[in-house]
């Protein structure tokens, strides 16, 4: 399979991860003017005046939130293929991945205020052992990720193996 | 559902366990009285302390009293509690592990702690304690065979010894143990503990000494220096006593269905390494090891968690190199591989190595610049790329890896030393990373997890051409999913 036959997010998803990691960035960027301007003399040894690292820091976080959505949502990509489940993610560290159909255990879908205010839902899906938030396919349309939950639970060559009480990693 | 054919703990849970249970609820009360109980009078605290005291021993004995396990047919039951009370069932299909582990006073009475993992989470889902020796080892071996999975009937019978530790690599096993950095991160904490960076413990002692023999500042320097390397030397002997009551009599014995490991000197260990769970597979050796020329092995079977106190990553813990892969061998009967012959990485691995190195010592540099604002701290980075030339060829040669029909090998590390080995069909998940430096050269990395849990459960291999680790990936990807319906 090329490159190209991979599926983009929703369009949605792209103004729901702005608005979210916008909320994100500034609640960060508080605190740490909070702390940088309040609390700063709990720190003996930090070595600069009240104030000075949230004028650099706060700025920085608040452009990063401006610039960095579009390209997330731009690297993002997907598939259902034939044995597996492809994702692809990454902006400035890529990752490709890959979950074999027959490993999925379970799946989730999730949505949180903003998510179902413009009807989407993240999907993740659990195999035995291991990070399971790397398994995770956001910015999906509702319809979408319960279409993907239904394929992927429906013909699931582990169930078969379970029946068969021999266990998806036995 | 009846309690038919359910059996209780033995009659020395009521004994045995009371104090554990006691200890457990004790700290807590006592804490909680202690903060909310007018503080520090002694004959309130006393009254807190019995009170812990009660709810353990009764709570020890509603356990002991209310608890009811067996088998029912494919399933493990496990019932107990009166009032809160837990029903659990475990399919025997999904059970991974059933370890006994006994502590001194548990073998003078003949009984022991039964533990039964499923794949799932790092917990332990039964506990059973405590349970006499002889019970036990048949609960244990009903479990193994009613999964109805096992070639053969598990026999009682002692199986070959395949290996046994020695008392030269016992101690040999503690002493470059690893735990050094952790007396030397406790002694930090104590400087740290005695004000702003400076031992006051140690002031009227060299207030004294000076006194005493007339001694200059240097002279109380090395005399300091003299109690931190005493300390660190306590440390590294208490280091090798505890290694050593851990790792005593360890030893490995043939089993049908896989390996059977036994250690401890006075909490008795016993597992079972079964071939089928097994996920992955590690020769790990740290620099001192690597000196003087010996390995660590370990193993992660599907469901164990990361250390749980009973050693269960530890496959042996000390032998000599030439000896390891005698006993690959032996866990893989059918190895297609050869550790002798692996495949170098991608030579502009090196590269990045170097501007890794480098990038990292120029950040340090630049941080320490900022923070002391003195000039001397540029030299850093001079030295740190340097040295970053220096280790660029080492560590490049320390990258090593295979892949073969049913094999995925995966080698790195200059100072610890670690090679995977993962058999394909235990592949839960793959993938393809590649950081910037990565994506310049042309390199990738290829990870591959398994159902294993440990923070090294995840095989590496690092710094493949772009062309290769994709190659690697689709292959992997392609042939998960079919290997997997092939298992067992």
């Amino acid at each position: 399979m090329s490159d190209a036959d991979l599926l983009p997010l929703a369009p949605e998803a792209r103004k729901v991860h702005w608005i979210a990691s916008f909320i994100g960035s500034a609640t960060f960027a508080g605190i740490i003017t909070a702390v940088d301007v309040f609390w700063k003399d709990k720190f003996g040894w930090w070595p600069f005046e009240a104030g000075r690292v949230a004028m650099v820091v706060a700025p920085l976080l608040m452009l990063h939130a401006a610039i960095y959505p579009p390209f997330w949502f731009r690297s993002w990509r997907y598939a259902l293929r034939e044995n597996d489940v492809l994702l692809c993610y990454g902006v400035v560290w890529r990752t490709r991945r890959s979950i074999p159909r027959g490993r999925i255990q379970h799946v989730d879908i999730e949505s949180g205020p903003i998510d179902r205010m413009v009807g989407l839902a993240d999907l993740t899906l659990y195999t035995a052992g291991g990070d399971d938030e790397e398994n995770e396919l956001p910015g999906l349309r509702l319809e979408d990720a319960e279409a993907i939950r239904e394929e992927l639970l429906a013909r699931n060559p582990a169930e078969e193996w379970e029946r068969s009480g021999r266990g998806p990693h036995g | 559902m009846a309690d038919q054919g359910l059996r209780r703990l033995h009659p020395a849970t009521v004994l045995l366990e009371i104090p554990t249970t006691i200890l457990k609820w004790l700290w807590p009360i006592v804490a909680v009285g202690f903060l909310f109980g007018g503080g520090s009078s002694s004959s309130n605290l006393a009254e807190w302390a019995m009170l812990g005291i009660g709810l353990g021993a009764v709570g020890t004995l509603f356990k002991y009293f209310t608890l009811r396990y067996g088998i029912q047919g494919d399933r493990l039951v496990l019932r107990v509690g009166l009032i809160w009370s837990v029903d659990r069932t475990i399919p025997l299909a999904k059970i991974q592990n059933v370890d006994l582990a006994s502590g001194p006073i548990q073998r003078l009475f003949r009984v022991t702690t039964i533990t039964i993992e499923t794949a799932g989470g790092d917990e332990t889902e039964a506990s059973l304690s405590v349970v006499s020796e002889t019970v036990a080892e048949r609960f244990r071996n009903d479990l193994l065979e009613g999964r109805g999975d096992a070639p053969g009937p598990l026999t009682r019978a002692e199986g070959d010894l395949i290996r046994r530790l020695t008392i030269q690599e016992l101690l040999l096993a503690g002493a470059t143990e690893n735990r050094v950095g952790v007396i030397v991160v406790a002694l930090f904490g104590l400087v740290e503990l005695f004000g702003e960076g400076r031992l006051d413990l140690m002031t009227p002692i060299e207030v004294s000494l000076e006194r005493l023999a007339g001694i200059g500042a240097w002279a109380t320097g090395v005399l300091i220096a003299g109690a931190v390397v005493a300390f660190i030397g306590a440390g590294w002997i208490l280091s090798i006593f505890l290694t050593a009551m851990k790792y005593h009599a360890f030893e490995i014995r043939r089993s049908g269905e896989g390996v059977r490991r036994r250690h401890g000197l006075l909490s008795k260990y016993e597992s079972l390494v079964r071939r089928d769970r097994l996920q992955v597979f590690l020769v790990e050796a740290n620099l001192l090891r690597r000196l003087i020329g010996f390995v660590t092995l370990k193993v992660q079977t599907a469901g164990a968690g990361d250390e749980g106190g009973t050693a269960s990553n530890v496959f042996f813990p000390l032998l000599p190199r030439a000896e390891s892969d005698g006993l690959v061998r032996l866990v893989f009967p059918n190895a297609d591989f050869d550790l002798a012959s692996l495949r170098p990485v991608h030579p502009l691995a090196a590269r990045r190595i170097f501007l890794r190195l480098s990038l990292l010592s120029s950040l340090l540099t630049g941080a320490v610049f900022l923070f002391s604002e003195d000039l001397r701290a540029l030299a850093i980075a001079p030295v740190g790329i340097a040295l970053a030339w220096i280790l660029r060829g080492p560590q490049y040669r320390a990258l090593k890896w295979n892949l073969t029909d049913a094999y995925v090998i995966a080698r790195a590390g200059l100072v610890t030393r670690r090679l995977w080995i993962v058999p394909r069909r235990r592949i839960q998940t793959v993938s393809l990373h590649q950081t910037p430096f990565q994506r310049r050269l042309g390199l990738a990395t290829v990870e591959v997890q398994t159902a294993g849990t440990a923070s090294w459960s995840n095989a590496r291999i690092v710094d493949l051409g772009e062309n290769d680790a994709r190659e690697v990936f689709d292959t992997l990807a392609a042939s998960a999913a079919t290997l997997g319906a092939a298992a067992v």
